[in-house]
């Protein structure tokens, strides 16, 4: 009982946390991470690289300290503060595997106690697991709510929301769900659904009927509707439209902002799926608001598109796709390993994090930010070629099913 | 669809026929009605005069200079993603799978009986005699992962005198042909070309593949667990679907079979099974379970000899092409098993070159247990407590094992034996041979000849 009482408490602490940071939009400076929240996530000014190096250092410092977990990493690599010396070293900083928060739970020691747990939404098979503080948290926000103002997703108008995310009553922990809730804060909100939750009987569905019913009633209320979340729950909704009311004719300043289980949705619709392309045919959304996000639990800052539909690296982190052979980071447009840094996360060791996406990194895009941006290729690691060898992929499957 | 310049090779009965189309369902129709034909007529050589052409076979591929072998090293470095020098290699073998002596131990092996046509074979200590007729029609699936386990599928069916036809991998259209075609050479008396096709469409084309799943006696599965679902349905009412598909192989190491070992040699041997086909095929090792009791130094010594060997094999056989993603997986193994070791404080040593060439995992602690490898030179090297807690260990996977390589002393091998084989195991041998099975010998817990024929018994 104590137990729940102290979730329920966690729960209406996160939510009041989001809520109160909306109502000011505002942040405190606790140090040199600090520096670099600003409200122009897409400028990199003169000093933003020396913002950055002092930035990371700082976060270095305190991991190193405070985790031991990461501290025998960097022994291992024969890396401490020393190596340090400017901005270029920041490439070297050891990274950890997004895989490694799949397997074990990695906390980094900080000043305030109260944490919430964030999980990833499990697609690939395993879910990660990261414990956030205030702090942390509150810097996110702040990233995010820029991120998207900057790309013109902020807005006085009311909306109503269907998100492609687990109802929160569910499992509040679940970071795709807690960044669509965050996003539903970018406009006042008239209501929201969610497409995955539980029936009277208490099984946790996909309501594609019922989500395809409220998005009609949303469309004759007549204010903006916005689409949030898995894409390939966004997909079946708008096939299931189109087949009962035809192709769904959005009220002005809509949106479709994705995030989550498109590794799950490449299979089934191949490779050369295109989400613009697809929404095109189901909808009459603008192409310019018809938006894809990446972010990882892992790592929680936001690349999101730009009307290019580029996923631009906010000043908050930097990024580089490496060679899988060899870690050497590889130049403009080559496809490897995408490898993302953040000062922003205090309590988890996540500031240099190798992720198992292939992607490459785009010099700059031609939209009126500018700047670099990570094209994402798809899921590494699972090798397609047919063996007789019994793989560990396969051990996966088998054990899942027993 | 497939690309207009794309154009491949496949052998219909003793013809090669240029397309850029896979087989088409009226194609296939064709070829399996020319099939029953020469089922009906009984229209297969003698087995003498099979093994005649074998033996011209195993003469020209034994010679370096023979124009075939040549385009094989050059078609092999360029459609497998095997290094030159280890193709090189397995050419250098290849003519000894077709001599005579071999195959006559494979028909002797599962027969008993060296010539086995139209005879009748006795059989020991009792007075049944059988005589073995071919199983008719049979198709091989082929996997990509082992390019010589295809052709001796295939040579298995030609020599048990069968009509066979040969599905080509999509990862392989050319090394089945070009060796159909050197088949053609040294076939001047037609005694195998007319029976034998060898045909490409891509797996799961489900109208031409329903045509073979209904029309053939026996389909030779080669390849893995997804492909095989595919083969397992709608089979004919008169098809047997022999089934190889995915199988773990490992090694055991006691203690008093290091003690005894001349542990460079030792260590060389299993560098070989490791690194022999980059551990895709279903023989080689991914875990070596080291005795408990082994003691520290001892086990240190044989970690460090065992990179040396793989070191040594990887300068002499550098590891072939590999995909971003195989590189991504050993990865992701090197770096979770140092993060086990720094969250758990059990002790872990992950050694290799930082270029992923090869690895070695090491856990002290008995009792981690089954874990397959991400394959690529990578072996888990694992400790077990006794042979009860091996053979447990195993239990739960009875159906996926198969090879075990062994250090073991002479007095350990038959208890082992037993108790390995009883939870699945069907195949215990000294290490370096693990891919190398002996002619004659059971695959996968059975004689593939015999699955290839049909028997009948002659009582008194």
């Amino acid at each position: 009982m104590a137990i729940k009482t102290i979730e329920t408490t966690k729960k209406i602490i996160k939510e009041r946390a989001i809520q109160n940071f909306f109502r000011t939009v505002s942040y405190s400076r606790k140090n040199v991470v600090d520096d670099l929240l600003t409200d122009r996530p897409y400028e990199f000014s003169p000093s933003w690289e020396k913002k950055f190096f002092e930035a990371m250092k700082w976060s270095f410092r305190h991991h190193y300290r405070n985790c031991e977990f990461y501290r025998k990493v960097c022994i291992k690599n024969n890396f401490d503060e020393k190596r340090l010396g400017g901005f270029g070293d920041i490439w070297d900083i050891p990274h950890v595997l997004s895989d490694v928060f799949k397997m074990y739970d990695i906390q980094t020691r900080t000043g305030d106690m109260l944490r919430a747990e964030m999980s990833s939404s499990g697609t690939s098979g395993r879910r990660s697991k990261i414990m956030l503080n205030m702090l942390s948290g509150n810097r996110l926000l702040y990233s995010i709510y820029y991120i998207y103002k900057a790309l013109g997703l902020v807005n006085a108008t009311p909306a109503n929301y269907i998100l492609m995310a687990y109802n929160p009553s569910i499992d509040e922990n679940i970071a795709t769900t807690n960044s669509d809730i965050i996003m539903t804060y970018l406009t006042p909100r008239r209501e929201i659904f969610y497409a995955l939750d539980s029936k009277r009987e208490g099984r946790v569905e996909f309501l594609k009927d019922e989500a395809v019913d409220r998005l009609r009633r949303y469309m004759d209320e007549g204010l903006p509707v916005r689409m949030l979340g898995f894409i390939h729950h966004m997909c079946e909704v708008l096939k299931s439209y189109k087949e009962r009311y035809g192709r769904a004719a959005f009220p002005r300043e809509s949106c479709v902002i994705s995030g989550g289980g498109w590794k799950n949705f490449s299979n089934p619709c191949g490779d050369k799926f295109s989400m613009v392309d697809f929404f095109k045919e189901y909808t009459t959304l603008d192409p310019r608001n018809i938006r894809d996000l990446y972010t990882l639990n892992e790592h929680a800052v936001f690349y999101l598109e730009c009307e290019e539909h580029n996923k631009h690296i906010p000043n908050v982190a930097l990024a580089c796709a490496r060679d899988p052979r060899t870690m050497a980071r590889l130049d403009y447009g080559q496809t490897g390993l995408i490898h993302l840094y953040s000062p922003l996360i205090e309590s988890c060791p996540v500031l240099s994090l190798l992720t198992t996406d292939y992607g490459y990194i785009g010099k700059s895009c031609g939209c009126s930010l500018g700047g670099p941006y990570i094209k994402i290729i798809g899921r590494a690691g699972v090798t397609k070629k047919v063996t007789c060898a019994f793989t560990a992929d396969q051990y996966v499957k088998e054990t899942v099913k027993r | 669809m497939t690309d207009r310049k794309d154009f491949f090779k496949q052998f219909i009965f003793g013809e090669s026929i240029v397309s850029n189309e896979p087989l088409s369902v009226k194609e296939g129709e064709k070829l399996l009605a020319r099939g029953r034909e020469l089922a009906r007529k009984g229209a297969v050589s003698s087995q003498d005069d099979i093994v005649t052409v074998f033996s011209r076979l195993s003469k020209a591929w034994s010679d370096p200079g023979y124009e075939r072998r040549r385009q094989a090293a050059d078609v092999l470095a360029r459609v497998s993603d095997y290094g030159p020098e280890f193709i090189k290699a397995v050419l250098e073998e290849f003519a000894k799978i077709l001599a005579p002596e071999y195959l006559l131990h494979k028909i002797e092996g599962a027969f008993g009986s060296g010539n086995i046509q139209g005879k009748l074979v006795a059989q020991r200590e009792s007075s049944i005699r059988l005589i073995v007729q071919p199983a008719g029609q049979v198709l091989h699936v082929a996997s990509g992962n082992v390019f010589i386990a295809c052709i001796e599928s295939l040579v298995d069916g030609i020599i048990t005198r069968n009509i066979n036809f040969l599905k080509m991998s999509s990862d392989d259209r050319e090394f089945p042909v070009l060796f159909a075609e050197s088949i053609r050479e040294f076939d001047k008396e037609k005694v195998i070309c007319p029976a034998l096709s060898v045909v490409w469409w891509p797996g799961g084309s489900e109208a031409v593949e329903n045509l073979f799943k209904t029309g053939m006696d026996r389909i030779i599965f080669w390849g893995g667990q997804e492909a095989l679902k595919s083969w397992q349905k709608d089979l004919g009412e008169s098809t047997l679907l022999i089934r190889h598909g995915h199988k773990i192989s490992f090694g055991v190491v006691s203690r008093s079979g290091l003690a005894s070992s001349d542990i460079g040699h030792l260590t060389d041997s299993i560098a070989l099974d490791i690194a022999i086909w980059e551990q895709k095929a279903c023989n080689c090792p991914q875990m070596i379970f080291v005795e408990e009791s082994v003691p520290a130094g001892d086990m240190q010594r044989f970690l460090d000899s065992l990179a040396g060997s793989l070191k040594k094999l990887n300068d002499a056989f550098p590891p072939g092409r590999r995909s971003s993603d195989e590189y991504v997986e050993v990865l992701k193994y090197r770096e979770l098993a140092m993060a086990k070791h720094f969250v758990t404080g059990q002790p872990v040593s992950v050694i290799g070159p930082e270029t992923l060439d090869w690895t070695i995992i090491s856990e002290e602690k008995s009792g981690e247990g089954f874990e397959p490898s991400p394959l690529n030179r990578t072996i888990l090297i694992k400790r077990y407590s006794s042979l009860h807690a091996l053979a447990d260990l195993f239990r739960e996977h009875s159906s996926y094992l198969q090879t075990v390589g062994y250090r073991l002393s002479e007095t350990e091998l038959s208890e082992y034996a037993v108790t390995l084989s009883s939870v699945g195991v069907t195949r215990l041998c000294p290490f370096g041979i693990m891919a190398i099975p002996t002619a004659g010998t059971p695959h996968d817990g059975g004689y593939i000849l015999r699955d290839l024929v049909r028997f009948s018994v002659v009582e008194h």
